[in-house]
C-alpha cells in the first residue's frame, strides 16, 4: 500500500500532497482535547499493523487497520495516519518522504467515507452494527487498494490489471481487517461506547 | 489558532527529521535489490522488507548515463543474470508492481579493474630484498629458459584461474553477507521508538492545548 519513492511523476505527488494538506488541516481543526490521546493511540497502531505481515498471494502484504482509526477518529483520521506514514517512512523505509502526501491520501480518504457512511449503522440491532463495522475494515482496504491503483495510472499504464492486481493482494488483508475492526467495535461498545461516532445513551 | 500550532509543530517535527535522517533518505525502499559482478556476469538478487523473495519482477538495467542497456525477470529465487554489457558504475532497478521499486548501483570499485598481465620480460619494479624477485617460482623458470610466449600464455591462465576463484568464493560471501543483513526486518528499537515519538507527539499537542486554555480562563 505504501507507494516507494521514485515510481509517481511529480503531478501526482504533488495533487496528492495538496489533497493530504487539506484532510489533514480540517482533521487538525476539528482536534478536541478529548480526541488527542486517541489519534496518539490509534496512530500508533497504525504505526504497528503494517509491521504485521500476511504472506498469502504473490506480493508481500500488511495489515493496514484504516477502517477502524477512521471509524473512531472521523476526519481526524488524515493527522493519525500522516504521522505513522512519516515514522514508517524513517524507521522501516516504508514508501517515501516524498510520497506521503499521495500515501496519506490514499489511506486516509477510504476509512473516511466508511466513517460517513457506517457510522449510524453501528448502533443499529447487534448483528447489523458487527455487520456495519466489518464492512467498514473491509471497503477502506478495498477502496485504499482501488486507489492506488489510480495513483500508479500514468505509470502501470493499464489501471484495470493494476487495480485487478492489488484488490487480489489484498484481499486476505480486507477479511482480516475487517475481522479486527468488527472485534474491536464489538469491544469498545461494551466498555466504552462514547469512544465510537453516533453514541446515544 | 490552536490547530495552526499543531500543523506547525508537525511540520517542524517532519522538518527536523528530515534533516537529521536525510543522508539515509537516499536509499528508503521498501523493496531491496542487491547485485554483484562474477566474472563477466551481473547477478541481481530482490527482496521484500523482511526476507521474501519477488518473484517475476522486472529487472531493468541503466547505465552511467541512465540509458537503458537490458531488462530482464527474476526467476523463482527473486535472482537473475545479465551479461556485462558495459563497464562500472551499472544502476539496476527492480520493479515489483504496485507502486514498489529498488536499486542498487554497482561501484567500479566492485566490478574490479581488468588485470593487467604483467610479462616477465618487462617485469614490475622488485622490492629492494637485494634484487631477489618475488614472482612465482615457475614464473622465473620460465623466464631464465627464455620463453617469453609460454610464459605470458601461463601467466594469463593463472592469472584467470585465480581470478574465478575469488570471484567464486566473493559471490557466496556477498549474497550470504546481504541475506543475513536483510532478513531480521525490523528492530525493536525502532518499533518503540516510533511508538514513543507518536505518544510524545500526542503529549506536545494535549501540552499547547492546556496552555491555550489557561490563557484563556485568566
Amino acid at each position: 500500500m505504501h507507494i516507494s519513492e521514485g515510481v509517481l511523476s511529480a503531478p501526482v505527488l504533488i495533487s496528492g500532497a495538496i489533497l493530504a494538506a487539506g484532510g489533514t488541516a480540517i482533521g487538525l481543526k476539528q482536534l478536541d482535547y478529548e480526541k488527542i490521546a486517541r489519534v496518539g493511540i490509534l496512530s500508533s497502531a497504525f504505526f504497528i499493523a503494517a509491521l504485521i505481515h500476511v504472506n498469502i498471494g504473490p506480493s508481500s502484504v500488511h495489515l493496514v487497520l484504516n477502517g477502524l482509526i477512521g471509524l473512531m477518529l472521523g476526519w481526524s483520521v488524515f493527522p493519525a495516519i500522516l504521522t505513522a506514514l512519516v515514522l514508517q517512512a524513517l524507521f522501516f523505509q516504508f514508501g517515501g518522504i516524498t510520497t506521503l502526501g499521495i500515501n496519506t491520501f490514499n489511506l486516509a480518504l477510504p476509512p473516511l467515507l466508511c466513517y460517513f457512511m457506517f457510522r449510524k449503522l453501528l448502533w443499529r440491532r447487534k448483528h447489523v452494527g458487527l455487520a456495519a463495522a466489518f464492512l467498514c475494515g473491509f471497503l477502506s482496504v478495498f477502496l485504499s487498494a482501488i486507489l492506488v491503483g489510480a495513483s500508479l495510472i500514468f505509470t502501470e499504464k493499464n489501471f484495470w490489471e493494476t487495480a485487478s492486481i492489488l484488490v487480489a493482494a489484498n484481499f486476505p488483508v480486507m477479511v482480516i481487517d475487517g475481522i479486527i475492526t468488527g472485534f474491536c467495535v464489538g469491544f469498545i461498545q461494551k466498555v466504552h461506547p462514547s469512544l465510537l461516532p453516533g453514541y446515544n445513551p | 489558532m490552536n490547530f495552526l500550532r499543531i500543523a506547525v509543530i508537525l511540520l517542524l517535527f517532519t522538518c527536523f527529521n528530515i534533516i537529521v535522517f536525510g543522508a539515509s533518505l537516499a536509499h528508503a525502499h521498501k523493496i531491496s535489490v542487491f547485485a554483484w559482478v562474477e566474472g563477466d556476469t551481473i547477478h541481481t538478487q530482490s527482496k521484500f522488507y523482511g526476507g521474501k523473495k519477488i518473484k517475476n519482477a522486472r529487472i531493468v538495467i541503466y547505465d552511467e548515463t541512465g540509458k537503458q542497456i537490458d531488462e530482464g525477470i527474476t526467476d523463482e529465487n527473486g535472482e537473475s543474470s545479465f551479461p556485462l554489457g558495459v563497464k562500472p558504475p551499472i544502476t539496476i532497478v527492480v520493479d515489483a508492481g504496485m507502486g514498489h521499486q529498488g536499486q542498487w548501483t554497482i561501484e567500479k570499485s566492485d566490478a574490479g579493474e581488468p588485470l593487467v598481465v604483467e610479462t616477465p620480460a618487462n617485469p614490475p619494479p622488485a622490492p629492494s630484498t637485494g634484487g631477489q624477485s618475488v614472482e612465482p617460482s615457475f614464473v622465473s623458470d620460465y623466464a631464465s629458459n627464455g620463453c617469453a610466449d609460454v610464459c605470458e600464455e601461463t601467466l594469463m591462465q593463472f592469472y584467470a584461474v585465480v581470478d574465478e576463484i575469488v570471484d567464486e568464493k566473493l559471490s557466496g560471501m556477498l549474497s550470504r553477507l546481504e541475506s543475513g543483513q536483510d532478513k531480521q526486518g525490523p528492530d525493536m528499537t525502532q518499533i518503540f521508538g516510533g511508538i514513543g515519538y507518536i505518544f510524545g507527539l500526542a503529549g506536545v499537542a494535549a501540552y499547547v492545548h492546556s496552555r491555550r486554555q489557561n490563557r484563556n480562563n485568566h
